[in-house]
């Protein structure tokens, strides 16, 4: 199946239909058909009939008619200085009524502002019934086509081919009842002159020379003949005939380009916007919901992208972390058993050394006690007995007086303190053999203490008690 | 229907996606996102750092090594302890043992009158210091520790001959450790008493 053309071109005049349909891209049609004119005035049948003509027409169609009303109006300024654009339509379409015996609540219309200045405002209207209008977008739209538009042929702003594309140029249009010249300056701006009768039964020339004196322009214009030359140039004017095919392609080939453009730079009657149908909303609507869910859908699932990559940065991030709470874990546990070593070396050493104090105490101390018995004697005391057994020592004596017993027990005490012995006072009884009393019998007692096992205790040697 | 309700009937689908999915899908979902966030920004403010980690393994590490050496010094200490215990065990040499102090004895010019080995009865009891020292060595070894026998020598000499020979018997291992020594009153017109000296050998 072929694909459809982009566009296609309907221009009917007082005796014939042609069909132009064009590619997307491409100057000229790709092709062109050429009827008689039915004996129909109906805008919609003519159009229907010409695009019945060859296959199915292209997406969009324009239609360009000679039936269509078209004129440069004249507005006065001053009237018309603080409309709206939105209103000039229905102020154009009033003040064309008496013109175009178009109901201004009939008609539809587009104008273009050719040019503003303090007296007048210049507008270039093309008008229609829009009864015609709305049946030809209807027709249309049966070929499953979109109207672009309808405009009376004349005015196309584009200069037709004569080599290299000039910058300023002049175009003088015969059409039946209508004149037009179209002049487009060096910088771009557009004038124009439309003349309201038929050219072929009047001496336009004259109207003509005024209005290009009054532009003061010097080049030749191209003249365009309608429907067929009709003389009356001049020599040195360069002559188009839409009757002869190929210029006929050229200048289809011109609107073919002005109707691709958004602006279009010339007054095309655009069809209203037709309301939507009860089907085509209901499918609108759920198309937005589609596009809406589909939407919630996209978000949700970056969302869910933005949530699982942060997550495998945080695990990123906290690796380390995790590394360094188990090593921290493992270090206390170290900590605890080394505070715990530490207090078993501590108690182990301790009890060693209190062991080895109290055996070394035990193995020495009778040896001691003699050697501290042997210091301290006195030749007023006589030591008589000594009793050394598991739990305590006894010493049994005389003493001339009774402080010299307690002089031995206390020296007793200063030598053998680190013995972890308890020394008592002596137990004294007068003997009274004296006459002054005494000597005196005494019992000195060395009770063993318990072991300390704090480990205070220090090692006493023989060489301690004799010092 | 006016063109506003068309308009309205027409994105009213549209609007109650967009309302569910406001409601119950995204601001749970930015609410998690935004929580996410935070935890990211949490984590990443207090992120550790590469010399954090390695202070903490050196930490370890000479955790470790003080623990090991805290484990040989224990070891070393316990077996202190054994070998003290030991020490305060039965001997198999008791009666050389005897031998040598009755010869340390004669060579201190004291005169042995009787000696015999004899049960811990009564006076002859292991003090309550020795007592305590074999019952910690008893918890802090896995040793059975049997009391050693206790000796007993009676003998006759002066002060200064007992105590020579206490001194030199006290200042060696070899001999045992002394738990008793009874010195009775002086032979009439001597300076000589009978000793009784108790050895735990």
């Amino acid at each position: 199946m072929a694909l459809r053309d982009a566009l296609t071109i309907v221009y009917i005049d007082r005796f014939r239909l042609v069909r132009a349909d064009f590619a997307r891209r491409g100057d000229r049609p790709t092709q062109t058909w050429i009827v008689d004119r039915p004996d129909v005035n109906a805008l919609s049948m003519l159009t229907e009939f010409a695009l019945q003509v060859g296959p199915r027409p292209g997406r969009k169609i324009l239609v360009l008619s000679t039936d269509i009303w078209a004129q440069v109006v004249l507005l006065d300024a001053s009237a018309t200085a603080m409309v709206e654009a939105k209103d000039m339509n229905r102020i154009l379409a009033f003040e064309i009524e008496p013109l175009s015996n178009l109901s201004a609540f009939d008609a539809a219309l587009h104008y273009l502002n050719l040019d503003n200045n303090d007296e007048h405002r210049t507008c270039w209207v093309n008008s229609l019934s829009s009864i015609d209008l709305s049946e030809t977008a209807t027709m249309v739209r049966r070929f499953n086509s979109q109207l672009l538009g309808i405009a009376h042929p004349s005015g196309v702003p584009l200069p037709m081919a004569q080599g290299k594309e000039p910058t300023a140029w002049q175009r003088l249009e015969l059409w039946p009842d209508l004149l037009l010249g179209i002049d487009v300056a060096a910088n771009g701006k557009v004038h124009a002159l439309s003349l309201n009768y038929d050219p072929r039964q009047a001496d336009w020339q004259p109207d003509v020379a005024r209005w290009q004196k009054h532009l003061g322009t010097s080049h030749a214009p191209q003249v365009l003949y309608g429907e067929g030359a009709d003389g009356g140039i001049a020599e040195q004017d360069v002559s188009f005939e839409l009757q002869d095919r190929e210029t006929l392609g050229q200048w289809l080939g011109l609107w073919g380009r002005v109707a691709r453009k958004r602006s279009p730079g010339i007054p095309i009657v655009r069809p209203p916007r037709r309301p939507l149908s009860v089907q085509e909303r209901a499918a609108v609507s759920v198309g937005m919901a589609a596009v809406a869910l589909l939407g919630c859908i996209g978000y949700s699932s970056y969302v869910g992208h933005e949530q699982r990559k942060l997550q495998a940065e945080i695990e990123v991030f906290s690796e380390p972390g995790r590394i360094l709470a188990g090593i921290k874990k493992a270090s206390d546990g170290i900590a605890k058993d080394v505070d715990k070593k530490k207090k078993e070396v501590s108690e182990l050493a301790g009890d060693l050394e209190t062991c080895r104090h109290v055996i070394s105490a035990r193995q020495r101390r009778i040896a001691i006690l003699l050697d501290a018995l042997a210091a301290s004697r006195s030749e007023h005391v006589v030591v008589q007995q000594i009793e050394v057994t598991s739990n305590q020592v006894r010493i049994h004596g005389l003493a001339l007086r009774p402080e010299m017993s307690d002089r031995l027990a206390t020296a007793l005490k200063t030598r053998l303190q680190s013995l972890n012995w308890y020394i008592d006072p002596a137990l004294q009884t007068d003997q009274l053999w004296l006459g002054n009393g005494g000597p005196w019998q005494f019992e000195i007692r060395l009770v063993d203490r318990d072991v300390d096992w704090s480990n205070n205790a220090k090692p006493i040697t023989l060489t301690d008690v004799r010092n | 229907m006016n063109e506003r309700d068309k308009m309205l009937s027409m994105v009213l689908p549209t609007l109650v996606v967009l309302a569910i999915y406001f409601l119950f899908f995204l601001r749970p979902a930015n609410r998690e996102l935004s929580e996410t966030q935070s935890r990211w920004n949490s984590a990443k403010t207090s992120q550790v750092s590469t010399q954090q980690l390695l202070d903490a393994r050196a930490r370890e590490a000479a955790l470790r090594t003080e623990l090991k050496s805290l484990t040989e010094q224990s070891a070393k200490e316990k077996q202190g302890l054994e070998d003290l215990a030991k020490t305060l065990s039965l001997l198999p040499d008791q009666a050389e043992r005897a031998q040598r102090i009755t010869e340390l004895l004669k060579s201190n010019g004291l005169h042995v009158v009787e000696s015999k080995f004899t049960d811990q009865t009564g006076d002859i009891a292991l003090s309550r210091p020795i007592t305590q020292v074999v019952g910690r060595l008893k918890e802090r070894t896995s040793l059975n520790i049997s009391p050693a026998r206790v000796w007993q020598v009676r003998m006759v000499g002066n002060f200064g001959q007992a105590q020579a020979t206490l001194d030199q018997l006290c200042g060696s291992d070899q001999y045992g450790i002394p738990i008793g020594l009874a010195m009775g009153e002086t032979l009439e017109d001597t300076d000589l008493h009978i000793w009784t000296l108790t050895i735990w050998i």
